[in-house]
């Protein structure tokens, strides 16, 4: 006979399974229409997706959602100097990101990425915040190309950032929903608005 | 996209409540841990760049990496609260990385350290700074091996080292190396393993800093100079028959410390101190060990463009 002991260990290892699955359903890949790929967010309003602006550098992109729908997105706003860009799907979208206040962050908490890095789908990393919270978030996390544009989220599944840039070493920055926020506000300064509509 | 469109809705996401409860614990753990080291991790101003990380070791006392001490003087610390100490070298150790900072009339909450011998590899662990940041800094990561003893390339001995997966992230060289409770298991280095992290685990420290306060075998030599490296324009080195590609300037001289007994002066270019060439600050350390104190030593340097020899005569360092 056997005695079965879940760990601690192995409860916190399916624990992050299932964050990642849940967070999942709310990521997309991200395919712009100049050769560029990265994954997406699908944030809490309806038809809005929020990635970065390197990722998106044309004005549409191709979205691949969580069980393999493929749909068009044209970016709506961008500000390069946050690397975001909000893009707008005409579709019903039934998974949708909760999005959490960065700034209730502290130095130490336990953070998940998920994105697509190296085109690997819904690939989660472990990591913490590695300094107090403000526009741009450093992270203490091995992310890889492909997860820009991806949520960061916390333990809660929550998303507090968008990873953006990895400077190596176990380095990577993302920007803070504080900025994702003002950007949607439109208090940045650099917005092209509706810049589809003329076309 | 005006706000005006904003629509609420329902979100889908559901974690269960065992899922989600645990995690958040553990977040919640490891931002305490963090806070915890914190109150007793400082800033560490001594060098030009940005500050180093400190760890304190009694009220009235830091350690730190003797790399990020690019000067023996006008040092100071910031505390957890946010004050600035003025903070005396007490003396260092450049084989082990280590140095000894007193700061009078402080009163710093010494870090909790883990108990001896707990460590393992696979033992999840935090790295925690403050390199003049009013939060502090921290990575996170797992032991990868513990070991000693081991003989750095910069010539010390460590009776045990811990290595760690935890980023390296700028100013957390003199940092703690805390387990998931904060208390502390070792002290961070960037500089002994090339850039990789090197923990120096307490015990260790322990001795280290015994060793350093009571002036025993680490007893270092001392010329009362303040320096900065330069580099060498390649005509002066090829007049000069010069293989070193930078020497080290004297900006600062102690009255009546052996520097200036012996004739040293502002603007010389120190090359080498009794036959070992002194090209960075480092190499300066090196080069006053206790063999040189009491001992008439040789300088070489460039004074108005041309080499000249001095003997100065290095002291032991003041307390």
């Amino acid at each position: 006979m056997t005695l079965e002991v879940i760990s601690p260990v192995a409860e916190l290892s399916d624990a992050l399974g299932e964050l990642t699955r849940e967070v999942a359903r709310s990521v997309v890949l991200v395919r712009g229409s100049l050769g560029s790929a990265g994954s997406g967010v699908m944030w809490d309003q309806p038809g809005l997706v929020i990635t970065n602006h390197h990722v998106v550098p044309g004005p549409l992109a191709e979205l691949t959602v969580a069980g393999g729908r493929r749909l068009r997105g044209r970016v709506i706003r961008r500000a390069p100097a946050l690397d975001l860009a909000a893009l707008q799907v005409d579709a019903a979208l039934d998974d949708r990101a909760q999005v959490a206040d960065s700034d209730s962050l502290r130095v130490g908490d336990l953070l998940v990425a998920v994105g697509n890095p190296m085109g690997e789908r819904n690939a989660p990393s472990l990591g913490i915040l590695a300094s107090a919270p403000g526009d741009v978030l450093r992270l203490s996390i091995t992310l890889r190309p492909g997860n820009s544009g991806g949520a960061l989220v916390n333990a809660r599944g929550e998303v507090v950032g968008i990873p953006h840039m990895v400077t190596g070493n176990g380095l990577a920055l993302a920007v803070s929903t504080r900025s994702v926020r003002q950007f949607l506000n439109g208090a940045t300064s650099e917005q092209e608005h509706d810049n589809l509509r003329w076309v | 996209m005006s706000p005006a469109e904003v629509k609420p809705y329902t979100c889908t996401m559901t974690l269960s409540d065992t899922a989600g409860g645990l995690l958040a614990s553990v977040s919640d753990g490891l931002a305490t841990a963090v806070q915890r080291a914190g109150r007793s991790v400082v800033a560490v101003h001594g060098r030009r760049r940005f500050p180093a990380s400190g760890v304190a070791w009694r009220h009235d006392q830091v350690l730190t990496a003797s790399h990020v001490l690019e000067r023996d003087s006008d040092l100071s610390i910031t505390s957890a609260d946010g004050t600035q100490h003025a903070a005396r070298l007490v003396g260092r150790d450049p084989g082990s990385d280590v140095a000894i900072l007193s700061v009078a009339g402080a009163s710093l909450q010494p870090i909790e350290r883990a108990p001896a011998g707990s460590l393992l590899a696979g033992h999840l662990v935090l790295a925690v700074g403050r390199p003049g940041t009013p939060e502090p800094i921290a990575s996170f990561g797992a032991i990868s091996s513990v070991g000693g003893a081991w003989r750095t390339a910069q010539g010390g001995l460590l009776e045990a080292y811990i290595r760690a997966d935890v980023a390296l992230l700028p100013g957390l060289s003199g940092g703690a190396l805390v387990d998931v409770g904060g208390r502390a298991v070792g002290m961070l280095s960037a500089y002994l393993a090339g850039g990789d992290p090197v923990g120096i685990p307490i015990d260790t420290l322990d001795s280290l800093a015994q060793r350093i306060v009571s002036g025993g075998p680490l007893r270092r030599a001392y010329l009362g100079v303040s320096t900065q490296r330069v580099e060498l324009q390649e005509v002066l080195r090829l007049r000069l028959g010069l293989q070193q590609t930078s020497g080290l300037m004297l900006l600062g001289l102690e009255p009546g410390a052996p520097a200036e007994r012996g004739g040293l002066l502002l603007g010389d270019i120190l090359l080498a101190i009794g036959g070992r060439v002194v090209d960075d600050g480092e190499a300066l350390q090196m080069a006053l060990g206790p063999q040189a104190i009491g001992t008439s030593t040789p300088i070489r340097l460039i004074r108005g463009g041309d080499l000249r020899e001095l003997q100065v005569v290095p002291a032991p360092r003041p307390n």
